[in-house]
Formats: C-alpha cells, sequence, structure tokens
C-alpha cells in the first residue's frame, strides 16, 4: 500500500498550487473592475458620505501594485471575506454556506439517480449494440443533453405545476416553510430532507422530497447522456478484450460476462466522469434552481450574475473552484482504489 | 509534382473520405444531423430574404411603433408569425437572424479555441519538459471552474454584448483542445518515423503539420462538432441570465430572456406565453441536436479501432 | 481408437464493413481419443477461429454458415455441438472443452483475484461435488459439537440451507437469504471448499506458493504464471478436450519449455485429449501425436507427426519444412504472400503460390482424400483427378 499512500500525498502536494492558480485566475478577473468598482464589495447599500468610497479603497488597498493587492485579498480570502454581495446585501460567504445544504440535498439526490439509471442504460446499449434499443436509447439521450436546461425546467413547472398542480417550486411549499423557519424545528444541517428526520417531523422530509423530485429530473434528463455515452464505450471495449472471450470458454452464462466481468472493468472510467458530472451539476444548478425557484448556490450564483453583484460572483466562482478541484483528487484516489492495478502498483 | 502525381498522392485520403461518407449514410441518426445543419444553414443563408432586414444593422430586431413599450408578449398573428416577446420584439425575425448569430457563435468560438488549442498545445507536447508542465498547470486550472460558471464571472469582467460573450467562451474553451493536441502530439512525438524525419533534416514545423495533424484531425473534428452545440447552449443559458448580448439583439437565448418575466405565463394560465420562450428554445434545441448528433455519428465513425469492423 | 471429435465440412464467415470475409471453407477434421491433435499454420489461416468454433464461440461479425462438430460425450453418446443452444453450450465450454487462449495478460480480468476467476469454474460446472463436501465436512462437525447446543443448532441450520441448494438451487429463499448480509456467511464454508480444491489444482500447476497466488491479481504475477493460471482453469473439471491456442507464443523461451513440459505431464495426469494451435513448427514436433496443416481457412494436410515432417505431400507442407533454417542447410521460403479472403482464389486456395499448380487447380477445390493410412491431403496432384 506504500504506492497508494506516495499517490495520495502527491496529489495532495499538487493541490496546493493548483488551488492558488485557481485564487489567482479569479483575482486576475476581479482587476478586471476598477477600485471604486471593486470597493463596493465592502459596503452595505448606498454610500452615504462621498469620502467613503475613497476610505475603503485606501483601507483594502484597492490601489496597490498587482502583488500587494493579491497579498491582502489572499489573506482576507483565507479568513472567509468574501466581502459583501449588493444583491442579497449579505456577506457573500455567509450567502454561500446558505445556499450549501439546498444545493447538496438537490445534488444528492440527481446523482444516484442520474448515475444508476445511467449506467443501467449504457451497459443495455452496448449489449444490444446497433439495434433498434441502442439507436433508441442514444438518441433519447441525445436530446436530453441538447436540450437548453431552462426550458425543460420551465416546461416541467408548467405541467406539473401549472396545469396539474402537483408540486410547487422552491424548496418548500408554504406551509411547511413558515414551520420549518419558526422556532420549534431546530435546522441541524439546513438539509431539510434530513432535519425533517431529525426533529421527527417526517412531512416536512416528504415536503421538501416532493419539491425536489422536478429538479432532480431535469437535472437527470439533461445529464445522463454523458454516463451512458461513456459506460456504453467502456462497456464495448471491456467486451471485446480478451477476458470475455475466456470467459465465455469457461462456460460462463452471457448474463454473467456482462454483469460480473465486463461491467466491472467499464465502470472504472465512470468513477472518473463522476467528477465531471459534480462539475455538470454546478453548471445545471445554476439555471435549474433559477427556474424553480430552489434558493441554493446555484440561485444565488443566478442573480448575482442578472444584478451585477461583483463579488457575488467571484466568490461563487472562487468557491466553486475549490470544491471541484477537491472533488477532482477525491475522484482521482477513487480511481486508484477501485483499478487493482494502479492501486497495488 | 504534376497532375498524376498529384492524383496518386491524394487516393489514400480520398478512400478515406468516401469510406467516412459510406458510413455516416449508413447511420440514420447522422443522417438526420446532417440535414438539420444543412436546413439550419439554409435558413442563415437566405436570411435577408425570409426576414427583410428593416433598419441599419440586420441584427437588431425591429423594434418601433406604439407598441413598443408594452411589456406583455402577444401571440403569433398575421403580422409576427411567431409572435413577440416582451417590449414587442418580433420573434420571427429575431429566430431567422438568430440563426446567424448562432453559426457565428459557434464557429467564431471554436476556430479560434481550436488555433489557440493547437499552437499551445502541439509546443507543450512538442518540447515538453518546463513548457509543458506549465500549460497543463494552466488548464488544470481552467478545468477547476464548470463552464457557465467562468463564463459567467468572465462576462461579467468584461461587460456583456456579444463581443464578450464569445471572448469569454474561447477563453473557458480552449484547454479541451490544447489538451488534445498535446496528447497527440506525445503520442506521435515517440514514434519512429518522426525521429527518421528528423534525421533526414526535417525542420520541427513540417514534422509537426505532416505526421501530428493527420492524427489529431480525428477527435477533434468529433470534439469541435460537439462544441458546436455546447456552445450555442452556453451561449443561451448566459444570455438567459442576462449576461447575453443585449436586449435588441438576434439571438434565441437573448429572446428567451426578454421574456423571462412572462414565463410562467397568468394567474390562471401557464401557457398563455409558451410561444415567447418555447419557439426560440426549440431553434437552440434543434440546432444542438443537429451538431449532437452529427458529432456522436462522428465519433463511432472515426473511431479508428471499430472502424473496420 | 475411437474420435472424440469431428469436424465435418465447417464452413465459416465474417461480415465485416470491408466485406464478407471467407475464413473457413470445407474444413474437415478429427481428433481421437487420448491424442494431442497439432494444428499448425500462418497467422490468419483459421486455425483460431477453428479452435473456437468447436464449441460454438464465434466472434461478432462472424457466422458459422454450416458444417457439423460431432463430440462424444463422457455419456458416451455423440453429439453436434454446433446444433446446440448457446445456453447448453455453457455446460460442455469449461467442463468437457475447455480453452487457453495466446495472451494470458488480456486473457485474465485484472480486476479480479486469480484465485477468484478459478474459482467461477468450480462454481459453475462442480458446485454440486463441492456442495457436497461441505455437507460430509457438517456432518463431522455436527458430530463433534454434540453437546453444544448452540454450535449444533447453528450448524443444523447450515445443512438444511446446503441440502436445499442441492436440490432446489434456484429457490426464492435461497435467493433471498443469499442476500442478506450476516445471515449470508454460510456461504463461506463453501468458499473454503472451493478455495481448497483451487489451490490443490495450482499445485499441481506447479506453483510454490498457491495459497498466496490465490489472493493475488493477474498483473502481478508473470507472463509464465499468468498462463498456468489459465491452464489451471482450463483443467478444473477434467475435460476431455483441452485446446491451446498458441500458448507459449508470447513467453520467453526458457518459460516456454517448462509450459510445454507441465502441458505434457498434466496431459497424462488428467489423461485429457489436447489441441494445440500454433504456427511454431518446433513446438509441434515437440507436442503433437498428429498433424494438420491449414491454410487460408483450409486443412491441406493431416498426418503423424513424424510423417509429416518425414513426408510431406502437400506443397504447402513441403514449403513449410523446407523453410525452417538448419545449420548446414539452405532453407527457402514459399513465394507469394497469404490471400485476402474477402477474394479468395478460385479452386485451391493455394494454387497462386504453389510451384506445381495444373490447370485443374484454378478451377476445382481439392477434397481431402485418405493416400495412406491416416494420411490425408486436399490436393489434385493426389487422389482423384
Amino acid at each position: 500500500m506504500g504506492g497508494m499512500r506516495t499517490f495520495i500525498i502527491r496529489r495532495l502536494l499538487l493541490l496546493i498550487p493548483t488551488l492558488i492558480g485557481v485564487s489567482l485566475l479569479i483575482f486576475a478577473v476581479s482587476q478586471a473592475f476598477t477600485p471604486e468598482q471593486r470597493a463596493a464589495a465592502y459596503i452595505r447599500g448606498e454610500p452615504k458620505q462621498p469620502d467613503v468610497i475613497p476610505n475603503i479603497i485606501k483601507k483594502y488597498h484597492l490601489n496597490d501594485t498587482f502583488y500587494m493587492q493579491y497579498y491582502y485579498w489572499m489573506s482576507r480570502l483565507l479568513q472567509g471575506d468574501l466581502g459583501i454581495s449588493t444583491w442579497a446585501h449579505i456577506p457573500v460567504a455567509t450567502a454561500i454556506l446558505q445556499g450549501i445544504p439546498a444545493s447538496f440535498e438537490l445534488v444528492m439526490l440527481s446523482i444516484p439517480i442520474t448515475i444508476i439509471l445511467g449506467i443501467y442504460l449504457g451497459v443495455l446499449s452496448a449489449v444490444h449494440r446497433d439495434t433498434i434499443i441502442d439507436h433508441a436509447t442514444r438518441f433519447l439521450a441525445i436530446i436530453g443533453w441538447s436540450l437548453p436546461t431552462f426550458w425543460l425546467a420551465l416546461m416541467l413547472i408548467s405541467v406539473f405545476y401549472g396545469q396539474l398542480g402537483w408540486i410547487g417550486t422552491g424548496r418548500l411549499s408554504a406551509a411547511a416553510e413558515t414551520f420549518a423557519t419558526s422556532g420549534s424545528f431546530i435546522r441541524y444541517t439546513g438539509v431539510y430532507t434530513f432535519d425533517g428526520i431529525l426533529n421527527g417531523q417526517l412531512w416536512i422530509t416528504i415536503d421538501a422530497l416532493k419539491h425536489l423530485i422536478l429538479p432532480a429530473i431535469t437535472l437527470t434528463i439533461i445529464q445522463i447522456a454523458l454516463i451512458i455515452r461513456v459506460m456504453r464505450s467502456s462497456m464495448l471495449e471491456a467486451l471485446s478484450k480478451g477476458y470475455t472471450i475466456l470467459a465465455r470458454a469457461k462456460g460462463l452464462s452471457i448474463n454473467e460476462v456482462v454483469n460480473k466481468h465486463a461491467r466491472r472493468n467499464a465502470l472504472i472510467p465512470v468513477v472518473t466522469l463522476s467528477g465531471l458530472l459534480a462539475a455538470g451539476m454546478l453548471t445545471g444548478v445554476v439555471i435549474t434552481e433559477t427556474c424553480f425557484n430552489y434558493k441554493g448556490l446555484g440561485y444565488f450564483a443566478a442573480h448575482a450574475a442578472m444584478q451585477l453583484d461583483i463579488p457575488g460572483i467571484l466568490g461563487f466562482a472562487m468557491f466553486t473552484g475549490i470544491v471541484f478541484v477537491i472533488a477532482n483528487l477525491v475522484v482521482d484516489v477513487l480511481y486508484a482504489f477501485v483499478d487493482p492495478r494502479i492501486r497495488l502498483g | 509534382m504534376n497532375i498524376s502525381e498529384f492524383k496518386r498522392r491524394i487516393k489514400p485520403t480520398l478512400n478515406e473520405i468516401g469510406f467516412t461518407l459510406k458510413r455516416i449514410k449508413k447511420s440514420p441518426l447522422s443522417i438526420v444531423g446532417l440535414a438539420i445543419i444543412i436546413f439550419y444553414a439554409a435558413v442563415a443563408l437566405l436570411a435577408p430574404v425570409i426576414a427583410p432586414p428593416l433598419g441599419p444593422d440586420p441584427y437588431l430586431m425591429p423594434h418601433w411603433g406604439a407598441g413598443k413599450w408594452d411589456p406583455i408578449p402577444k401571440p403569433p398573428s398575421a403580422e409576427h408569425l411567431f409572435g413577440t416577446t416582451s417590449y414587442q420584439y418580433d420573434i420571427f425575425y429575431g429566430c431567422i437572424w438568430g440563426t446567424r448569430t448562432a453559426f457565428r457563435i459557434g464557429f467564431e468560438v471554436v476556430v479560434v479555441a481550436l488555433i489557440i488549442g493547437l499552437m499551445l498545445g502541439s509546443v507543450a507536447g512538442y518540447y515538453g519538459g518546463i513548457i509543458d508542465e506549465v500549460l497543463m498547470r494552466f488548464t488544470d486550472i481552467i478545468y477547476a471552474f464548470p463552464g457557465l460558471v467562468l463564463a459567467m464571472a468572465l462576462v461579467i469582467a468584461l461587460g456583456r454584448g456579444l463581443d464578450n460573450v464569445l471572448l469569454a467562451l474561447v477563453l473557458v474553451g480552449w484547454p479541451t483542445y490544447a489538451r488534445v493536441i498535446r496528447g497527440e502530439v506525445m503520442k506521435v512525438k515517440g514514434e519512429d518515423y518522426v525521429e527518421a524525419a528528423k534525421a533526414i533534416g526535417c525542420s520541427d514545423l513540417r514534422v509537426l503539420v505532416k505526421h501530428i495533424i493527420p492524427n489529431a484531425i480525428y477527435p477533434i473534428i468529433i470534439m469541435a462538432s460537439l462544441d458546436m452545440g455546447a456552445i450555442v447552449l452556453t451561449a443561451a443559458a448566459l444570455s438567459f441570465l442576462g449576461l447575453g448580448s443585449g436586449a435588441g439583439y438576434s439571438d434565441w437565448g437573448q429572446l428567451v430572456a426578454n421574456s423571462r418575466d412572462y414565463i410562467t405565463g397568468t394567474y390562471g394560465n401557464m401557457f398563455a406565453y409558451w410561444h415567447a420562450f418555447t419557439i426560440p428554445s426549440m431553434f437552440i434545441f434543434t440546432f444542438v441536436l443537429g451538431w449532437n448528433l452529427l458529432g456522436d455519428a462522428f465519433r463511432d465513425i472515426l473511431d479508428p479501432t471499430i472502424r473496420r469492423k | 481408437m475411437s474420435k472424440l471429435i469431428e469436424i465435418k465440412d465447417l464452413e465459416l464467415k465474417f461480415y465485416t464493413y470491408a466485406g464478407v470475409v471467407n475464413a473457413l471453407e470445407g474444413v474437415e477434421l478429427y481428433l481421437k481419443d487420448g491424442e494431442t491433435l497439432g494444428i499448425v499454420g500462418e497467422t490468419g489461416c483459421g486455425k483460431t477461429t477453428t479452435g473456437l468454433s468447436i464449441f460454438k464461440i464465434v466472434i461478432p461479425p462472424g457466422k458459422i454458415e454450416q458444417g457439423k462438430v460431432l463430440f462424444k460425450t463422457r455419456t458416451g453418446k455423440t453429439v453436434d455441438l454446433l446444433k446446440l443452444s448457446d445456453r447448453a453450450l455453457t455446460w460442455v465450454r469449461g467442463r468437457d472443452i475447455s480453452m487457453v487462449f495466446q495472451e494470458p495478460s488480456s486473457s485474465l480480468n485484472p480486476v479480479f483475484t486469480v484465485g477468484n476467476q478459478i474459482s467461477e469454474v468450480f462454481f459453475h460446472h462442480r458446485k454440486k461435488e463441492m456442495i457436497q463436501n461441505v455437507l460430509n465436512k457438517l456432518e463431522e462437525d455436527i458430530q463433534e459439537a454434540g453437546e453444544s447446543f448452540l454450535r449444533g443448532s447453528i450448524y443444523k441450520i447450515e445443512k438444511k440451507i446446503y441440502n436445499k441448494m442441492l436440490e432446489k438451487p434456484k429457490s426464492y429463499s435461497l435467493r433471498i437469504i443469499s442476500r442478506i448480509p450476516l445471515i449470508n456467511r454460510y456461504k463461506g464454508r463453501l468458499n473454503k471448499e472451493v478455495r481448497k480444491a483451487v489451490v490443490d489444482l495450482l499445485g499441481d500447476l506447479e506453483f510454490p506458493d498457491p495459497q498466496r497466488v490465490f489472493d493475488m491479481y493477474p498483473h502481478e504475477l508473470s507472463g509464465g504464471m499468468q498462463q498456468r493460471v489459465v491452464i489451471a482453469m482450463g483443467l478444473a473439471c477434467n475435460p476431455l478436450l483441452l485446446m491451446l491456442d498458441e500458448p507459449t507464443t508470447s513467453l520467453d523461451v526458457t518459460i516456454q519449455a517448462q509450459v510445454l513440459d507441465l502441458v505434457k505431464k498434466l496431459k497424462m495426469k488428467y489423461k485429457s485429449s489436447v489441441l494445440f494451435i500454433t504456427h511454431n513448427l518446433g513446438v509441434i514436433a515437440e507436442m503433437a501425436d498428429r498433424v494438420a496443416v491449414m491454410y487460408a481457412g483450409n486443412v491441406a494436410e493431416v498426418a503423424d507427426v513424424r510423417e509429416i515432417f518425414k513426408h510431406p505431400l502437400h506443397p504447402y507442407t513441403k514449403g513449410l519444412m523446407e523453410s525452417i533454417p538448419r545449420p548446414g542447410e539452405d532453407y527457402r521460403s514459399i513465394s507469394g504472400t497469404v490471400p485476402d479472403l474477402i477474394k479468395p482464389p478460385s479452386g485451391c486456395r493455394f494454387h497462386p503460390r504453389c510451384p506445381n499448380a495444373m490447370p485443374i487447380c484454378t478451377v476445382v477445390d481439392p477434397k481431402m482424400v485418405e493416400i495412406k493410412k491416416d494420411h490425408l491431403v486436399s490436393c489434385h496432384l493426389f487422389g482423384e483427378s
């Protein structure tokens, strides 16, 4: 296992320069704004006096050289200060922390559905290659991938909320919302599905789940094509490998050959893909949350964009970058675990 | 080199292309994709005929008359074939000229990203060492962000407008091409025939062009066709968030954004203004679908390992 | 000596995008009980395809157009394997007929341990026997437990489960309890039994530390060891026929000799017949009792190994023999190249390269004729004209 340990340590060390690079990129983007614009990040509301802004500029070193600015910006960043969002009027860091449980819930529901369904359909496609099943699956998957997220989300809302009135938008229905924000409901995690259970108020959990279904379906429909495509091609590759023929020569049934031998190998690239999927979720989540009025990270980011909230967007981008870099690391380590050739060197 | 010599040299390439076309014909999905793209190309070319421009800049949608300040989208009628958006922009006009915008967005971003990726990727792959390391770290950083998020940040920084959107998308998109080219270059770099070519004195550039390009071209074709769709979708998403080309511009995403406040319809009828966001969305959808089908078919056809089976 | 396998008139085509490849045409071959039949030929002549076709493994886009493969089963009955369904054949493959392939590193699945992969054969084909062993051991354990109530009852429950596995292996109750985490510990007994059998088998295959090897992954083993693992899988059920397709071609020469020696030893121990496919004439001379020479999808000549080296009849075989470099002697190669099987030459497929070609050779495909005892040739120079 020594090889594993050095591998992990090496990746962890590589993490630091990458994170620094990410922060540099965001910082460089922020330099596109004038010091006055950037000063807005540190005031709540409109400045009352004419010399507030010059004071801010001086205080936060917004006019210094590139390196000095980066230094001060970084030190504030490491303390968790990302400035104040001009549209939400709260610190960006707070807004992000508030948004995390919501988006987490959504992603936690969508990813397993997407992956499991995607794997099943990918295997199906590969085993029935070039038949109608294969073509139909791939066609439907491509359609899903080609749909504009906002259209699909709005369509689902129109049908299921507008016409049928089954499920509403937002994270909870009005009644549940009032209850959840009252004193009798303790928000341990901020994730309503969990909190409902922890509080013994299962109806909150169910309500939250009802509101999660449509956004999760939206995300699944759009993203499943990624999984199906990779699973299909890695299955096809596994099925053409020597061990598949040997498995048949041993007398194993086609099912066993496909499900045990081929699929286990084909899953390996899908593990890496999950990292990409996480990124895709973050992208899709911005539009989806906005359409469904689902107040998570994406919702915050979308409104920040619509109202040109510079600290908000930059803070969000920074956060996303960090998450994604860490996710990539986790995926790389997972990959090494899953493939014995890498694990045992 | 005379004519017969040239014909002889080019015959294998023509054979390959012919084989590829035959395979394309066999795949119904790719034919559908191709048909869609040809249709849109025709629409784009014939835009001035189908929807005659009424002002100095054809890309600005017609926006005049008494109704100019009426925020309620109007349904399709004789005068406005697809209806109007909020503040009375003609959807039909916007969609037709939006086709040109879509092609423009796709092509410009892909071509520029490809060129940048080609230059940086081949240099990094060929010379390796520190240049390669630096490039890899740089692409890592850009990869650290989901495309839309980074594009959002860039457009906010650069300002709105189509040109800035294109620039942002290029900056987000070039690393993929650079990585692929770099991979191909490194694969070929170690081959014997490259050594041989260098031994007889071919310059580095000649080696790169002659040997790398033919190998790298397949994955690039696949990526480019898929990117055409992805880029148009991202641009539409940016427009939807208000970071697009601006209210009057003929752009599908922009058309949807124009009516954003009315998407959920009136109190009793959610579908009251379906035309305002569904029609432009359908244009986006089918356009992207065409490129995705083609790219997917390419991926199947051009994969050298399964080509001959 | 009776015939274990008889291939009659086998025809196989590959339907590729480039055209229809006539891979095998009119292949006639038989293999006697207890002998080692060698199939020699150049790459692409159809030896591997013939081997695979024996137990009806066809790699897409191939299709068996016609033919019979008559196989004498353990009960003495003769069956045409090509007429059996794929499902029926899963009982033949790995149990009555096994195959070992060329590249051991790609034959073994990289994500499962070696022991796991060999155990598959046991679980698939020798399950009943293993369960019986478990039941016997359980009887002993129950005796031993004697007074102790808890242990005794656990063993009795396990005994019931295993009896069920023998009688109704597909019952729902079994399927359910085998999936419940703590309860399915009963499977441990069976796993242990199988592990013991596999470790014994690995010992036969001359592995120095079979227990350790069981838990290793394929990439941790050398090429020679990997190949021995695959051979172990092939011999696990005492097959009537063991097919080896170029088993040593990708191995070092020294390892090659070891593996070949091992195969000879195991053949005697397990009393199998062997089909040995290779392009290496030296190895054939070592291993085979009889030799079949294949060319471009046809069988050119079949004879005793000594006979074929001393008195080759078919011009192709003669060409092969002459092309072996021997010290002090000249050697000649056969002119021309292997034909394209999408458009094979008319008549006898060898005629474009044959020094003795006659006009009839371009028109009529020669049939296989027995010239001397057990020596068959398909050439117009011999037999009917």
